[in-house]
C-alpha cells in the first residue's frame, strides 16, 4: 500500500478499471477473457483427470499382482485395453443418451455447449458455458446432461453464460412426484437435493422418478431430475421431505445441452 | 519483470482454480485453496508490497472470467492480504510453523465465511476437506520456503 501512496497512478488506474467494468460495454471484454482462459483451464482439468485415472489403474494393478503374479503382465495389458474401451464405451453411451434424449424430446430445441470453467469458489455451485446470447441462450433456460436436468442459466453475456446447478441452495425447481400426482419444490443445500412440503398422504416411494413441472412456466415439463433416494418424515409433521439422487455426476460432465 | 512473473503465475493459479480445484470442490471432494495459500505465502515469506500486487493481479484475473461484479475477487484478496499482514505483524511469530498454519487456517475460515455470505450457501464437507488439504499443502510450502531456502536461519536462528 505504501507503494501505491508513492505511485497513486496505479491505484487510480485500478479504481477506474473497476468503475468502467461495471458498465455493459465491458461485458465483451470479460467474454473474451473467459474464452481465452478456457484452453489452459480445460488442459489442466483433463490432465488432473488423467493422473487420477492413472493412479486408480495403478491401484488395481497392485491388487491383481497379489492374486496372481504370473498373470500380472497379461492382466495389465488387458486392463489397459479394457480401460480404453470402457472409456470409449462410456463416452458412446453418454452420447447415445444425449442423442436419445434429443430424439424423444423433439419438441425441445437443444443447444450443445461446452463447460469453459467452474466458479472460482465451489460454494457458488456454478459453471460457465461457451454459449451466450448470440447463440440464443437466455436467462432461466434449463440445462440438461444425458437427459437429466442439471441446472439453469442464471447469467448470460454475448458468448458465455453461467449455469447454477440444482445443488445451488438459491435455485428452486418445481417438480412432480408419484407419476405426476404430487408436486413439490426441489432445493439444493447441505442435505443434498431435497423436495420439502410433500403432503404426508402422498404415496412417495424410494426409487420413484422425479421430473420437472411446467408450473410457473419456468421449465419444460417432464425432464428427468433423478429418483427418490430417501423419504424423511417425523411423527409430528403433516409434510414429509424426500431426498433426490441424480445419476449425473458433475465430475464427469464436459458437455451439456441448453434447452432453448 | 516482476509484473511479468506475477501475471504469468496469476494465469496459472487462476487456470488451476477455475479448472481442477473448483471441479473437485463441486464434486464434493474438496481441494487445496490455491488462491488463499498463495496470498498467505506471499505475505508470510515475501514482501508485503509484492503481496498486494499479487492480490490485485490475481483478483483482477479472476474478476475478468467471473460473472460476479468486477472487483469482487480483487477486493476480497486485498482484504485477506491486509488482515494476514496485520496478524503476522501484531500477533504471530514468523518462524513458528504452528502459528503460520494457524494464520492460514484463519484466512481459509474467513474466505469461506465471505464466500458463503456472497453465495448465500455453504458446502460444509467440501469446505472441511479444502481446509484440511490447504493446511497440508501449506505445510509443504512452509517446508520448502523455511527449510530448503534456509529462511529459518535468517529468522533469529530459530529452528522448527
Amino acid at each position: 500500500m505504501r507503494r501505491f501512496r508513492r505511485r497513486p497512478t496505479t491505484l487510480i488506474i485500478i479504481v477506474l478499471l473497476i468503475i468502467v467494468a461495471q458498465f455493459a460495454l465491458f461485458k465483451p471484454v470479460r467474454d473474451v477473457a473467459r474464452n481465452a482462459i478456457a484452453a489452459p483451464v480445460i488442459a489442466f482439468d483433463t490432465s488432473v483427470r488423467k493422473v487420477r485415472t492413472f493412479f486408480s489403474l495403478i491401484g488395481s494393478i497392485t491388487e491383481l499382482s497379489k492374486e496372481n503374479a504370473d498373470l500380472k503382465q497379461q492382466n495389465n495389458e488387458l486392463r489397459a485395453q479394457l480401460s480404453n474401451l470402457s472409456a470409449l464405451k462410456n463416452e458412446n453411451e453418454l452420447l447415445k443418451k444425449d442423442l436419445g434424449f434429443s430424439k424423444t424430446r423433439s419438441d425441445l430445441t437443444l443447444l450443445p455447449a461446452t463447460i469453459l470453467n467452474y466458479s472460482p469458489a465451489g460454494t457458488f455451485q456454478a459453471l460457465t458455458l461457451n454459449r451466450g446470447t448470440k447463440d440464443g441462450v437466455a436467462l432461466e433456460q434449463a440445462v440438461v446432461s444425458n437427459g437429466y436436468l442439471i441446472g439453469k442459466i442464471k447469467k448470460v453475456s454475448e458468448s458465455t453464460s453461467e449455469v447454477w446447478l440444482l445443488s445451488n441452495r438459491n435455485l428452486l425447481t418445481p417438480v412432480l412426484l408419484t407419476e405426476g400426482k404430487t408436486s413439490g419444490i426441489l432445493k439444493g443445500g447441505i442435505r443434498g437435493l431435497v423436495v420439502d412440503t410433500i403432503p404426508v398422504d402422498a404415496a412417495v416411494k424410494v426409487g420413484d422418478l422425479v421430473v420437472t413441472s411446467s408450473m410457473e412456466g419456468l421449465y419444460p415439463a417432464g425432464i428427468a431430475v433423478g429418483t427418490i433416494e430417501e423419504v424423511i418424515s417425523t411423527k409430528e409433521e403433516i409434510f414429509v421431505s424426500a431426498r433426490i439422487a441424480s445419476p449425473i455426476n458433475i465430475r464427469n460432465i464436459q458437455t451439456v445441452f441448453v434447452i432453448k | 519483470m516482476i509484473y511479468f512473473f506475477l501475471v504469468l503465475a496469476a494465469l496459472i493459479v487462476a487456470s488451476l482454480t477455475l479448472g481442477p480445484v473448483s471441479h473437485f470442490t463441486l464434486a464434493g471432494y474438496g481441494a487445496p485453496n490455491l488462491v488463499v495459500i498463495t496470498i498467505w505465502a506471499f505475505v508470510w515469506f515475501g514482501n508485503i508490497q509484492i503481496a498486494y500486487r499479487w492480490a490485485i493481479i490475481l483478483g483482477l484475473t479472476l474478476d475478468f472470467v467471473s460473472f460476479l461484479p468486477f472487483g469482487f475477487w480483487a477486493a476480497i484478496l486485498v482484504l485477506l492480504t491486509y488482515l494476514t499482514n496485520q496478524l503476522k505483524d501484531r500477533f504471530f511469530e514468523l518462524s513458528s510453523l504452528f502459528q503460520s498454519l494457524l494464520v492460514l487456517g484463519l484466512q481459509l475460515v474467513l474466505w469461506e465465511i465471505i464466500i458463503a455470505l456472497s453465495a448465500r450457501q455453504i458446502l460444509t464437507t467440501a469446505a472441511i476437506f479444502s481446509l484440511f488439504y490447504s493446511i497440508l499443502f501449506g505445510s509443504l510450502v512452509y517446508y520448502v520456503f523455511a527449510v530448503r531456502y534456509k529462511l529459518l536461519q535468517r529468522w533469529l536462528g530459530r529452528r522448527l
